[in-house]
């Protein structure tokens, strides 16, 4: 019992405590065997030809090439010139640290996980009912005046989702993304949905992109077999493009979408013989390997699994332990990228989202339980002049679950930003001892581990 | 119980009246009274700006002013800032550079960029995220918001000279 | 949340004011800016039974010369001071402290008066208003009197004014021509209150400094000047030692609150760290570099 807030995840749930142990772990594993900590990481990944890889717990990484990702993000970051830089910085009495962390970015949850709660005995119960899956759905049509109207299952909340669906109807449909409506209200009452359908866990660029683009192919099927009928062309002749169906080399041999429309609407007694009247196709996709838990608790609980490096130099302030991010380098393995505006953005946001945490951000209690941060003024949100200059690079290994390759990119730096930032004030802090071992570091905190280091020194 | 007041007030140009108790706060006078959502209530204590407004010129926190103290007054909401169904520049580079996610934010920020791209028409970009620490933003991490003012200011200017 | 229900009024001068504040006594609350009263409002911290609000008063909000100083009408906008060409030549200590107070949206409302009045203990202006040792004017329904920076500040959101009193102007002198002066902050973000701040002023002759005023805002109950430290450089000449010396003493002289944000002895060793920074700046300012303690 407690009369402290409740807390729910928001943003990497709770991996960035996870990678904050763990890197930092691994930080203290090459301190104590004097090894470069990016050595230490580079002997333990997954190799490439390793993937799809089964971990312990049942997990199936769909695809990666850790150790080339981990090298890009050294190679943007310089990482020999900063260990130099920090030669000489640590030579002129300064307090200059680099920091890694990798980790690996799941996306799209197995619904089948929540039942690990449950004792595996329960669960062998004649008549425990399982549960499994995820899943999402996307309708695509076409209306009598050919107009594309596109209908998502996630529900989103300013991530882009109408951009990146109305990108893959355009390709699948050859027109142009402004052709193309895209309804992104949901009410599971008129609605094809499912118990996963939603945004979260990073799932709509894996199975929502899916389901769009399935739904698109579907629809894509159907009007090529239409049009082979009216045109008495083989359908492998077909292909669409700039809002027409031609055979392909004679561009003038063809119908506009408008014209192929009007007529399976209004004429449906002229479609082919077995086909269903009406130009609209729902997807709904779910992945294979998301089954629910074995007895020994083993599942798969995501469907996409991304990977993250990062590299942060950092100089502290010896006088008022203020802590000067003075380079950040970030590398995202997301599979196929779609829009890499919306990409960036998300990663963006994610990284200052996770420094939140680590520098700024605390729900705080005194010794009565009494919740110290109740409002704005001391729950410190980063704002513009927290944000450090951040440099991206991609690298792609593409899902092989996923109809377009793509993986989720929402968690992003939220998940790494707190082992990087702890990682490098430790290693910043290294000559007197200091290592970080919470979060967050406030300047005063900071400084009443570095009081103590220098007393012991004394 | 203090009796509503009379308020008349000039929003984007056009004049509005209503009335209020004095306790009333302005961001909800606009959001409800005269139907002008398009300034958001995040805090409701000054910190957020999602609630910036111009006021008689000048962005001021709307959540931290009373409606009765607009009397008179000529102010300016996000829904101000396009003319005759053009985009202001501002909001044309915000769309451009990826500057909104969520959008939650995004009035205030447009609000408090405009007011200080009046007092500062060619800043850095430091000058440029001091002045974007009035409104916290949670999704985009600032880079393209700063983009965004840049670029706007760099347009702004040009169409001056 | 929103506010509890009071009864409004918004005189058009100070002599009106001063008469609602007299008739309701301790059940009134003088709003100026609004930035720090309405959030208390808003969450219902403070629930005064009647709101005396001074934004439509003509008579309280002017920047002018007279007889050598400045006379900042309390209501005042800080955004007026922050963007006025006199207070950036006259004082310009209080313009670049004005760059830390809050935001420019808050500055656009918030007011010098508001900020002396309500004195919180990590606010710029009262530290910036002791260090110019400066004068304010403060009026009830029996006339007016003037009490100095020094007397002004008494505690932990506490001053000098009594109930009924109504603080309406501000005087401060402008520091000799051949003086330098400092603001020096350290705050978790920019534009937040300081966790510790210092505003610094000396005037020198030859090698002798001749006044020196200090100023704390965050480490203490109230702004504080700092005048044991401020002795120690008036002492004698200015030498390698005496800034260190008048730091290592201003951090002796505070007590300061521990936090959420920072701890006692933090915010005891920042007011060491930043007094050393405020007078390296205001001698340099002052033409001394040789005094200046690296």
């Amino acid at each position: 019992m407690t009369n402290k807030c409740p807390t729910g995840p928001n943003r990497g749930y709770a991996c960035g405590h996870l990678y904050f142990e763990m890197e930092r772990m691994v930080d203290l594993l090459a301190e104590r065997l004097r090894m470069d900590p990016a050595q230490v990481r580079r002997r333990n990944f997954i190799r490439a030809d390793q993937f799809p890889y089964r971990t312990p717990s049942g997990g199936v990484y769909d695809s990666g090439d850790y150790a080339a990702a981990f090298d890009r993000a050294l190679e943007v970051a310089d990482y020999g010139r900063l260990r130099e830089e920090q030669s000489r910085a640590r030579a002129a009495g300064r307090l200059y640290g680099v920091g890694l962390a990798v980790a690996v970015d799941p996306s799209v949850s197995n619904m089948g996980y929540v039942t690990i709660a449950l004792d595996p005995k329960r669960r062998a119960r004649p008549g425990y009912l399982a549960k499994s899956g995820a899943i999402e759905s996307a309708t695509v049509r076409i209306d009598p005046l050919g107009q594309v109207t596109a209908i998502l299952g996630t529900a989103p909340q300013g991530q882009g989702h109408q951009t990146v669906v109305a990108q893959i109807v355009a390709d699948e449909l050859g027109i142009a993304p402004a052709d193309i409506t895209v309804v992104d209200e949901m009410d599971t009452f008129t609605r094809v949905w499912g118990i996963s359908s939603g945004t979260y866990s990073s799932r709509f660029g894996s199975v929502g992109t899916s389901a769009a683009a399935l739904a698109a192919r579907k629809l894509k099927d159907k009007l090529i077999l239409l049009a082979s009928a009216i045109t008495e062309t083989p359908a492998e002749k077909l292909t669409l493009a700039d809002g027409r169906i031609v055979v392909r080399g004679e561009a003038q041999r063809g119908l506009t979408l408008k014209q192929l429309a009007g007529r399976a609407h209004w004429n449906t007694q002229s479609l082919p013989p077995g086909m269903e009247p009406a130009l609209e196709a729902t997807a709904v996709f779910g992945f294979p390997l998301a089954d629910s838990p074995d007895e020994r608790d083993r599942v798969n609980s995501s469907n996409t699994y991304g990977f993250i490096a990062e590299v942060m130099a950092v100089e502290v302030d010896r006088e008022t332990a203020d802590i000067k991010i003075l380079r950040y380098v970030t590398v995202h393995d997301a599979g196929v990228i779609i829009n890499p505006a919306i990409a960036e953005g998300q990663i963006m946001g994610g990284a200052l989202h996770g420094l939140g945490g680590a520098l700024w951000e605390e729900l705080a209690y005194d010794g009565q339980g009494q919740f110290l941060a109740g409002s704005f003024m001391d729950y410190l949100v980063p704002s513009a002049s927290q944000a450090p200059a951040i440099e991206v690079a991609h690298l792609a290994t593409p899902s092989p679950f996923t109809t377009l390759g793509a993986k989720g990119l929402g968690e992003a730096g939220s998940m790494t930003a707190p082992a990087a930032v702890a990682n490098a004030v430790s290693d910043a802090l290294a000559p007197l001892g200091v290592r970080i071992t919470e979060l967050p570091i406030t300047p005063s905190r900071l400084w009443h581990l570095l009081e103590r280091a220098e007393r012991g020194t004394r | 119980m203090p009796e509503p007041q009379r308020i008349r007030l000039t929003v984007n140009g056009q004049p509005h009246e209503g009335s209020a108790e004095p306790r009333r706060l302005l961001v909800d006078f606009l959001r409800e009274d005269l139907a002008l959502t398009g300034t958001h209530v995040g805090c409701e204590h000054g910190i957020c700006g999602a609630c910036t407004i111009l006021f008689n010129g000048e962005a001021v926190r709307s959540c931290l002013m009373l409606a009765v103290q607009a009397d008179g007054a000529e102010l300016m909401t996000v829904e101000g800032l396009a003319r005759g169904g053009e985009l202001h520049i501002l909001q044309l580079a915000f769309r451009e550079h990826h500057a909104l996610q969520c959008g939650f934010c995004t009035p205030g920020m447009l609000m408090a960029a405009y007011d200080f791209l009046r007092v500062n028409p060619r800043p850095t970009e430091d000058e440029v995220r001091e002045a974007l620490s009035a409104v916290l933003c949670r999704c985009t991490g600032y880079q393209g918001i700063v983009r965004a003012v840049m670029a706007a200011a760099r347009r702004m200017s040009a169409a001056d000279e | 949340m929103k506010p509890a229900p009071f009864e409004y009024h918004a005189p058009s001068s100070a002599s009106h004011a001063l008469e609602l504040l007299a008739r309701h006594g301790a059940d009134a609350r003088i709003l100026a800016g609004g930035q720090s009263l309405v959030p208390l409002l808003n969450f219902r911290l403070s629930a005064p039974a009647v709101i005396v609000d001074l934004n439509r008063t003509a008579d309280l909000a002017y920047i002018k010369e007279e007889g050598g100083s400045l006379r900042i009408g309390a209501m005042t906008r800080q955004r007026a001071i922050e963007f006025s060409a006199l207070v950036r030549s006259r004082l310009p200590l209080l313009a670049e402290a004005t760059r830390w107070v809050g935001h420019l949206p808050t500055r656009t409302r918030g007011t010098i008066g508001g900020s002396l009045a309500h004195s919180d203990p990590a606010a710029e202006y009262p530290a910036v208003v002791a260090a110019l040792d400066g004068e304010i004017a403060i009026r009830n329904s029996g006339g007016e009197r003037v009490v100095r920076a020094a007397d002004f500040f008494v505690g932990f959101m506490s001053t000098a004014l009594r109930p009924g009193e109504m603080l309406t102007e501000v005087r401060l002198t402008p520091p000799p021509p051949d003086s330098g002066w400092a603001f020096e902050e350290f705050s978790r973000r920019r534009g937040d209150f300081a966790i510790v701040g210092i505003a610094a002023v000396v005037a020198m002759e030859r090698n002798r400094c001749r006044m020196a005023r200090l100023a704390v805002c965050g480490a203490a109950p109230c702004a504080m000047r700092l005048r044991g430290a401020e002795e120690i450089l008036e002492a004698g000449r200015i030498e390698e030692r005496s800034v260190h010396n008048a730091a290592t003493r201003a951090a002796e002289l505070v007590d300061p609150p521990s936090d959420l944000h920072a701890s006692s002895d933090y915010r005891r060793h920042l007011t060491r760290v930043l007094t050393r920074r405020a007078l390296n700046r205001a001698l340099a300012r002052a033409c001394r570099p040789e005094a200046v303690d690296a």
